[in-house]
């Protein structure tokens, strides 16, 4: 269904992302309201907007991944972690511009994926989970044991500079969001790219029919491995960026239960859908946001003997237990995730005089 | 010169023989059918044809090139196309997409150019919408050219399934029983869109089929497969009349 009966009149407009001028216009506003938020804003909401922001890139990586291509990783968080350590080091061991390290660590995160990707040929589903579960292990004590010299350890860890961009310093919550926010633009326009032309489709067809695909010329080897690319790709740069904003990084920053946490957000989003990447990371986010927000008052309520200094426990109990609970409650009220809600809610503006 | 050789083939699975030494032809710009009951292993001819079973004994010729040894996606490329006896679409897809993931090899633009959605890439997808929509055309698809085919019903299926091998633009196309458990009507209508493929196109064609009278009118040739043995081949008129094939075929299914 196109909003208000468009009619296509050439190919290039079946594949354009804006079809319609609602589309257009919404996003502009959508633009301007992101343009014109940190003059309104606090500190705060524009550090939540850059973590979400940061999020979302290597929950999309990952969306192409499994809601794409159909595989799986549970090594995400440490794909970023070589994208974090490979751009500040690139920075401050070879000097190199900020500009420039940034896709370097790209390309690192992305070839670590390859790596432990190469298991996707031969392994499926729960198998292959097993299989990138290593990268969880192997990533973090490569980082300490190899070279703690330079990159730190786990103690003091390693510090990051802030990005300089021809001279420019971005060194507040504000000039931060707006880096970001324009970088995580560009990666979601890259992303939708890949999936509406022959590369998506590839990655749908090995997910749908891996034998079909083999038979009608997609390699399925090849793709698979390209999807555990450009998955990684978006995890080092996510990670680069996530070190930039923090200035400091260590190995614990990189769990394993960070890469759970980014499949939850691809399921909550929505599979084989580039916007819900972004609601599921913002979804998940916000409700992390609200989880540390409540534990303290929680705190106060507690009988005497169990408060002070315990507020952090019941605080990773807390997140635990929404995240569990918001996954179980998706996968039962809304398996499709927030996108497909999103657009039933669309459907029924677009109807809405005729629809009852 | 034949567009497929298939040389003494043979196949078994566990010990059980399901192809025996099996050889025929399928001449240029022909019709060619293969008939035979359930389970004779017209299936398992096709299987081997694109790779997905390895025959332990025997050659098949594509075109010149001995395809036995390939994989499935490389013989694809030299130019075998296939549908499926029991549908497998990406469903998924549309059934545009469907088609323009059948056209796969016909594309070259990369990651980087995909990624960008410039040049190549962009020049592609038009320029092969452009020739799917021909497909959707001669195949009778519009209405759903935008349905997720999952949601379709069998015919329909069958249709884009027929369209999207059409859209690799095979230079043979194999077409495992592609009017299995349709009405008269579909069957009818079926039948027109193999004659137009092979009257536009000039593609040949290997055709499956369990029922002998469809394939009768239509081939050029016809190889009759019983036990994963070939008992005839020949044009239709001479088959038809064949003893062996009305003992084995004909007569055991009157009976
Ligand atoms: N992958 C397989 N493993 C074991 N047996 C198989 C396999 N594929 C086919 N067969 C056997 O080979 C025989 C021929 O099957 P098939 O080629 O599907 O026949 P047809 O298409 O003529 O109905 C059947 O007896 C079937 O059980
Ligand atoms: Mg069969």
């Amino acid at each position: 269904m196109k909003l208000f009966g468009t009619f296509d009149v050439r190919y290039t407009q079946c594949t354009a992302i804006f079809r319609t001028l609602t589309h257009k216009i919404t996003f502009v506003v959508f633009l301007l309201v992101l343009c014109f938020l940190p003059l309104i804003a606090g500190e705060q909401l524009l550090s939540l907007l850059t973590h979400i922001a940061i999020t979302s890139i290597t929950v999309l990586g990952l969306m192409i991944l499994v809601g794409y291509a159909g595989q799986i990783s549970l090594g995400q968080s440490a794909f970023m972690a070589v994208g974090a350590y490979a751009s500040g080091l690139l920075i401050t061991l070879c000097g190199f511009p900020f500009l420039l390290a940034l896709p370097c660590a790209g390309l690192a995160g992305g070839l670590a994926g390859l790596i432990f990707g190469i298991p996707s040929l031969r392994l499926k589903g729960f198998y292959l989970a097993m299989a990138t579960l290593a990268a969880s292990f192997i990533i973090p004590w490569l980082i300490v044991w190899v070279r703690p010299d330079i990159t730190g350890g786990v103690y003091p860890g390693l510090t990051v500079p802030p990005p300089v961009i021809f001279g420019f310093t971005f060194n507040t919550e504000t000039s931060m969001f707006y880096l970001v926010i324009t970088i995580t633009l560009i990666m979601i326009y890259l992303a939708k790219n890949i999936t509406r032309t022959r590369i998506g489709r590839a990655f749908v067809a090995i997910r749908d029919n891996d034998l079909a695909a083999e038979v009608l010329g997609i390699n399925i080897f090849k793709y698979k491995l390209m999807a555990f690319f450009i998955c990684s790709v978006y995890a080092g740069i996510s990670g680069a960026l996530w070190g930039h904003w923090q200035r400091a990084l260590n190995p614990e920053h990189f769990t394993l239960m960070d890469s759970v946490w980014y499949l939850g957000m691809v399921v909550v989003g929505g599979l084989g859908s580039i916007m819900g990447a972004v609601f599921g990371a913002a979804f998940i986010r916000i409700l992390e946001y609200f989880v540390t927000a409540v534990a303290p008052i929680l705190e106060g309520w507690l009988p005497e003997g169990l408060a002070g200094g315990y507020a952090i426990y019941i605080f990773v109990g807390l997140g635990a237990l929404t995240f569990g609970m918001s996954m179980i409650l998706f996968l039962i009220f809304q398996p499709r995730g927030i996108n497909h809600a999103w657009r039933v809610f669309l459907a029924s503006l677009r109807l809405h005089p005729f629809s009852d | 010169m034949p567009i497929l050789k298939v040389d003494r083939v043979t196949l078994s699975f566990g010990g059980v023989t399901v192809l025996s030494n099996v050889s025929f032809d399928v001449e240029e710009k022909s019709i060619c059918s293969i008939i035979g009951p359930n389970g004779a292993g017209k299936t398992s001819i096709v299987n081997s044809i694109n790779g997905f079973y390895r025959p332990e004994n025997g050659r098949i010729i594509f075109s010149g090139n001995d395809i036995i040894r390939k994989p499935s996606h490389k013989i694809a490329a030299l130019g075998i196309g296939r549908t499926f006896q029991q549908i497998e679409l990406y469903t998924g897809l549309t059934s545009v997409e469907n088609m323009l993931a059948g056209r796969h090899m016909l594309f070259n633009s990369g990651m980087i150019s995909c990624a960008l959605f410039y040049g190549k890439a962009r020049r592609q997808e038009v320029e092969h919408r452009r020739a799917v929509e021909k497909i959707i055309d001669l195949l009778e698809i519009e209405p759903i050219r935008d349905e997720v085919v999952g949601n379709l019903s069998y015919g329909l299926r069958k249709r884009v399934e027929l369209g999207r091998a059409l859209a690799m633009e095979p230079s043979l196309l194999i077409l495992d029983e592609p009017m299995a458990g349709m009405n008269a009507e579909e069957k009818e209508d079926m039948v027109r869109f193999i004659l137009d493929i092979y009257d536009l196109k000039g593609t040949s064609i290997l055709l499956i089929e369990h029922d002998m009278g469809v394939v009768m009118d239509i081939s050029h040739k016809v190889v009759v497969l019983d036990f994963g043995v070939k008992i005839a081949d020949g044009a239709p008129e001479e088959v038809s009349v064949n003893p062996a094939v009305i003992e084995a075929y004909l007569g055991r299914k009157k009976a």
